[in-house]
């Protein structure tokens, strides 16, 4: 990697390289989703300003219960997307079909096993997801 | 005279000027017709200017026209709709021309993209070109949403796509040269069946006005798509391989990460849009825009999830944005077509700020995939945040823009019973939070330190990503100005209590669905490839057939030749075992052979004789 050596001085350390700090970030989205998850029983009570048949009939509990099973759908329907669709970087200039082993930037964005901060920084991090929730 | 100039005319004049300028002189003319452009806007404004015919009361002003075989062509037709989209483009303009102030400067200082093999990376030596071609293109964009005929609207429409091919080019690499050529290509495709379909249209109802023609399309009460429905299938058809429809979707995914970092802000500024805009005029209420719509919102979700170059990523979902228009204005209500053209207002400017800190990526960096980057926040925090921002916005988190624009799509469909496409479009904003919303900002900024190490980018960068994020806030928290200029009348308000708790409930639960999905494996990393689309068609499959077509040809060329070559050349022999110098019937010519012969047909003539 090509790094420029005084700048590198200067930020060696970032605030996502302290795990006690992501894991306090991870808590307060817990807490985040665990309150909009209670604000269900507040909806129930009020008035629906925009009549909206669909909702009555599926019930309640449907945007978060939606949400959380639309980004498993699409990511367990993206993968078996990606092993019939998948092809080498220089495909079109001619290369044919995808090959890991001759993948050398491929790098793991996730670990499985790893704790939330904990060892691997920035693995797993939500920092983006805290922060656009506020 | 301002107040009644065609906008076009201020930009095509200040390319002249540009062209012809450097330095100091040239950055206050790139700033200030964007500006000045404005006002002459607000001037036109000034006049009671109306909704479109096709719904509510029409208040037109038509300011210039011209005489063309018989046909009148109007240069500048203003009324709320393309005025909405001219104030638009000023603004993109003004702030793409500030993203791209430093060209010509030099390479930003503590950028590393120079290290990184690629020579020009940022576009840096055809500074000129890109400050020109994206002057005269905003112009084009101009010109065709204030065109009031469909003619001067084909005109614009080439203009558009001649003048933005420029801004790929200028990445001056061999990927970029082809990928200008495939994006001219299929421009200059989609406006020749614009003008067929106008030509077309005009021998059958005499007008070339530039208005609504969805009813051309059924022909007939019952929607067979009888031969009077040809020509506005046509324009349908132009319209949407601009507007990206499915499997015409590619050029976008192919040109936008093949342009400099400032070309595809322009990029992703204004051909798009004016196709949701000619759409909006001409195929309001059409239903099959609702799942054409519908299917552009679904299927791009899933590219994006595997995709690997960020800039790409965006591509999808620019298509995806786009879907959430076409839905609206197939959906046609007057608040699904405020909806879709609001959408389009906000549109450009979050996808323009999330571009433009890819671009500052690239331009500091060198790199724009997902492997390649990552820990960026250490040393680019100002960019991360600004990013961040547009992912909000573009997320439709309450109080960013799209919560403000893309509900009244939503609402819209709820309203007009369109249960279903409410479902897919639900799951679709889920997968907008998680290419957009999440793996841009993520896998850039945070995720893995790649070690890359750097500055923030030129100031002039960060100020016109700061408008920009300013603007995705204001319109989120002050949405009645953008309602205002709305085509149409409506009663909406975005604001209640349930709205923002519900949109609140599916984004952090979809987040909370990303984080179980890293932390369980699941999943799937960024890998160092392409994934095939429909463009496998016209970049592989295409080329292939006819390759191979032509090495069949040649082979049964070959084979034909060889083969009557080998016939003739055993004739020839026989030929010459008889006739030749040894030859049975040579070798006592011509004496014997007259003989011979005059035997042979006295005994013919003999049978003859006898027989008959």
């Amino acid at each position: 990697m090509s790094e420029h050596g005084h700048h590198e001085v200067k930020s060696p350390v970032g605030w996502m390289d302290r795990p006690a700090k992501v894991k306090r970030l991870f808590m307060l989205f817990y807490a985040i989703c665990a309150a909009l998850f209670l604000s269900e029983f507040v909806l129930m009570g009020t008035e629906n300003l925009h009549p909206h048949p669909l909702e009555e009939r599926m019930g309640f509990f449907v945007y978060p219960v939606y949400g959380f099973i639309s980004f498993w759908f699409l990511v367990l329907l993206a993968r078996p997307m990606r092993t019939l669709l998948i092809r080498s970087e220089d495909y079109y200039e001619g290369g044919g079909a995808y090959d890991p082993s001759s993948d050398p930037g491929h790098v793991s964005t996730h670990s499985p096993g790893s704790e939330e901060g904990m060892g691997h920084p920035g693995i797993g991090d939500p920092g983006s997801e805290v922060t656009d929730a506020r | 005279m301002l107040g009644s100039a065609p906008p076009f005319v201020l930009f095509f004049l200040g390319a002249i000027v540009v062209a012809l300028t450097k330095g100091t002189l040239r950055k206050s003319v790139l700033l200030s017709v964007p500006l000045l452009g404005l006002v002459n806007l607000f001037m036109t404004a000034g006049a009671d200017v109306g909704a479109p015919s096709a719904i509510g009361e029409s208040v037109t002003h038509v300011y210039l026209t011209l005489e063309l075989l018989g046909y009148e062509l109007q240069l500048y037709r203003a009324d709320k709709l393309s005025l909405l989209f001219g104030y638009l483009f000023h603004i993109a303009a003004f702030l793409g021309f500030i993203y791209a102030l430093h060209l010509g400067d030099g390479i930003p200082d503590g950028s590393v993209a120079s290290e990184v093999g690629e020579e020009d990376v940022v576009g840096n030596n055809s500074a000129g070109i890109q400050h020109v071609s994206a002057m005269l293109y905003a112009g084009s964009a101009l010109g065709a949403v204030f065109a009031g005929d469909f003619i001067t609207l084909f005109v614009f429409w080439e203009l558009l796509a001649i003048t933005s091919a420029f801004l790929v080019w200028a990445r001056n690499s061999d990927q970029s040269y082809a990928t200008g050529f495939r994006y001219l290509i299929i421009h200059v495709v989609s406006g020749v069946l614009l003008l067929s379909g106008a030509m077309m249209l005009a021998h059958q109802t005499g007008s070339i006005e530039f208005g609504h023609v969805a009813g051309e399309l059924h022909g007939d009460e019952n929607g067979g798509l009888a031969s009077a429905g040809l020509p506005a299938l046509l324009l349908l058809i132009a319209f949407g391989i601009k507007a990206g429809f499915p499997l015409a979707h590619n050029w976008i995914t192919d040109a936008y990460p093949a342009s400099t970092p400032t070309g595809t802000v322009f990029l992703s500024a204004f051909t798009t849009k004016v196709a949701v805009y000619a759409l909006a005029r001409s195929f309001g209420g059409l239903d099959e825009l609702i799942w054409i719509g519908t299917a552009m919102t679904f299927f791009p979700i899933f590219f994006a999830v595997l995709e690997n170059d960020l800039r790409r990523v965006l591509g999808y979902s620019m298509v995806n944005q786009i879907g959430f228009m076409v839905a609206g204005i197939g959906i046609g209500s007057a608040l699904a077509m405020n909806g879709a053209v609001a959408h389009a207002f906000a549109d450009v400017i979050f996808k323009g700020l999330l571009f433009m800190s890819m671009g500052a990526v690239m331009t500091m960096t060198g790199r724009t995939k997902g492997t390649d980057l990552g820990g960026l926040y250490k040393t680019m925090p100002l960019t991360a945040t600004l990013c961040i921002i547009g992912a909000a916005a573009i997320s439709a988190f309450p109080l960013f823009s799209a919560f403000v624009t893309k509900s009244m799509i939503m609402v819209a469909a709820i309203e007009e019973h369109h249960y279903i496409v409410w479902l897919f479009m639900l799951f679709a904003s889920a997968g907008v939070l998680e290419h957009a919303g999440i793996k841009i900002p993520f896998f850039a900024f945070f995720a893995h330190d790649s070690g890359i190490r750097t500055k923030e980018p030129p100031k002039n960068m960060l100020t016109a990503m700061s408008l920009g994020a300013v603007l995705c806030v204001l319109i989120g928290v002050f949405p009645g100005a953008l309602y205002s200029l709305l085509p149409f009348e409506m009663d909406y308000h975005p604001y209640d209590t349930r709205h923002v708790l519900t949109q609140l409930q599916l984004l952090c639960f979809g987040a909370l669905g990303f984080i179980t999905l890293m932390k369980t494996g699941v999943y799937p990393d960024e890998k160092r490839a392409v994934h095939i689309d429909a463009e496998v068609l016209y970049r592989k499959i295409g080329p292939l057939v006819v390759t191979s077509m032509g090495e069949l040809v040649g082979r049964v060329d070959n084979t034909v030749r060889t083969k009557v070559m080998d016939l003739l050349g055993s004739v020839l022999a026989g030929l010459s075992r008889i006739h030749g110098q040894v030859g049975l019937l040579a070798r006592s010519w011509p004496s014997g052979n007259m003989v011979f012969w005059v035997s042979l047909s006295l005994a013919v003539y003999l049978l003859f004789y006898l027989f008959f």
